[in-house]
């Protein structure tokens, strides 16, 4: 039974407490708070260059009302992207595998963005559930397929973090064992098998950050419909 | 009166010539031992002072700092469990001992002028081992199995 391959994907506990919280609390130890010197060490000034790099790309199709949602975005991206490269680390726990946790982030999220828009601009907002140009007979059938769409959508957010980073952390085992394994017996093929694990790490890493920059992207989108 | 200029830096000034108001020691630097008698002492990694005037030589005072709030190093071992016992346990105080240590390793490794990879790399290093003893029950069943 090949179950040690998704044992990196439990919970692992330590007298109870669940490694979960160290892991979601381990970031907040990487990003000092930045003092009022106007030359800060370089760890403090590379960190505060990436903020206004992801805050202005994220505010520039937001309109004045959307900027109150600034803060929100750019911790939510810097979590995602400190947890997602951590989990790359050997031995670690990623918290963002666990399709609970993503859940609870995409859905609440994108429900509040859904509610401003309702409240602010209600007919417009509904007016998103029918596309332009629809004949008539057809509209009751859309506004149902819209609907079930927009659901849908947020679930796909969750969704598609957690598959990603499972998916990446899965192949990566898979494909070291396989190496190990061939090491005694075809060792140049089990070279070949080194190099394409060292593509794929590049490639996870670089997933690790498409990932947390396409879901706070997806929500920004939203917003900017409904603010 | 005014105090006269002193001719060498303030933490080598003897109390007796300090005035009537002998400074008070910042919480940072304790008068654990003169410098002018551990300037001889063995393994003593700076270079040694320049030789003092005889005025200053053997007129330093130590004053007895409180077990409590001796650092642990300083503390011989058979005080361990009475200091022990003395330092603060409530939440107040582990979290102000995890913001000191965690000022001290800042301070220390990343808020300097040109710090390099070392510094938050021993972080993640730590990170790592930890996660593997927070797991170790899982990965031991690992070790002998035929088929992975």
């Amino acid at each position: 039974m090949n179950l040690s391959f998704f044992d990196q994907f439990s919970s692992p506990n330590l007298f109870g407490i669940p490694l979960i919280l160290l892991s979601l609390l381990f970031p907040a130890l990487l990003f000092p708070s930045p003092n009022n010197r106007w030359i800060n060490n370089r760890l403090s000034t590379i960190q505060t260059w990436l903020l206004h790099l992801i805050t202005k790309q994220l505010m520039v199709p937001l309109n004045k009302n959307g900027h109150k949602w600034a803060m929100m975005f750019t911790s939510l991206m810097i979590m995602l992207l400190t947890i997602n490269l951590l989990g790359l680390l050997p031995y670690t726990f990623t918290p963002t595998t666990q399709l609970s946790m993503n859940m609870a982030l995409a859905f609440p999220l994108w429900l509040a963005t859904l509610l401003t828009g309702l409240r602010n601009q209600p007919s417009a907002s509904l007016a998103h559930l029918l596309p332009e140009g629809t004949p008539t007979p057809l509209i009751p059938a859309l506004i149902l397929i819209e609907t079930t769409s927009l659901l849908i959508r947020r679930l796909a957010l969750g969704v598609r973090l957690t598959a990603n980073l499972t998916a990446g952390h899965l192949l990566i085992q898979l494909i070291s064992t396989a190496s190990i394994a061939l090491v005694p017996t075809l060792p140049a093929v089990s070279i070949l098998t080194m190099i394409i694990l060292l593509l794929l790490t590049i490639l996870e890493v670089a997933v690790a950050m498409v990932q947390a920059y396409v879901f706070v992207l997806l929500l920004s989108l939203d917003l900017q419909e409904n603010i | 009166m005014a105090a006269p200029p002193p001719r060498f830096p303030p933490d080598l000034l003897p109390v007796s010539l300090s005035g009537p108001f002998p400074p008070r020691p910042a919480a940072a630097t304790r008068w654990r031992r003169c410098r002018v008698s551990a300037a001889g002492r063995q393994g003593d990694r700076g270079p040694r002072p320049a030789p003092l005037p005889l005025t200053a030589l053997c007129l330093c005072l130590c004053p007895a700092v409180p077990l409590k709030d001796m650092k642990l190093l300083d503390v011989k071992l058979g005080q361990l469990p009475t200091w022990l016992a003395m330092r603060d346990f409530t939440p107040g105080g582990i979290g102000g001992a995890l913001r000191r240590g965690y000022e001290r390793y800042y301070n220390k490794y990343i808020n300097v002028r040109k710090g390099g990879l070392g510094g938050i790399s021993m972080v993640l290093a730590g990170y790592v081992v930890i996660s593997y003893m927070w797991s170790y029950s899982h990965l031991k069943h690992d070790r002998r199995r035929k088929y992975h």
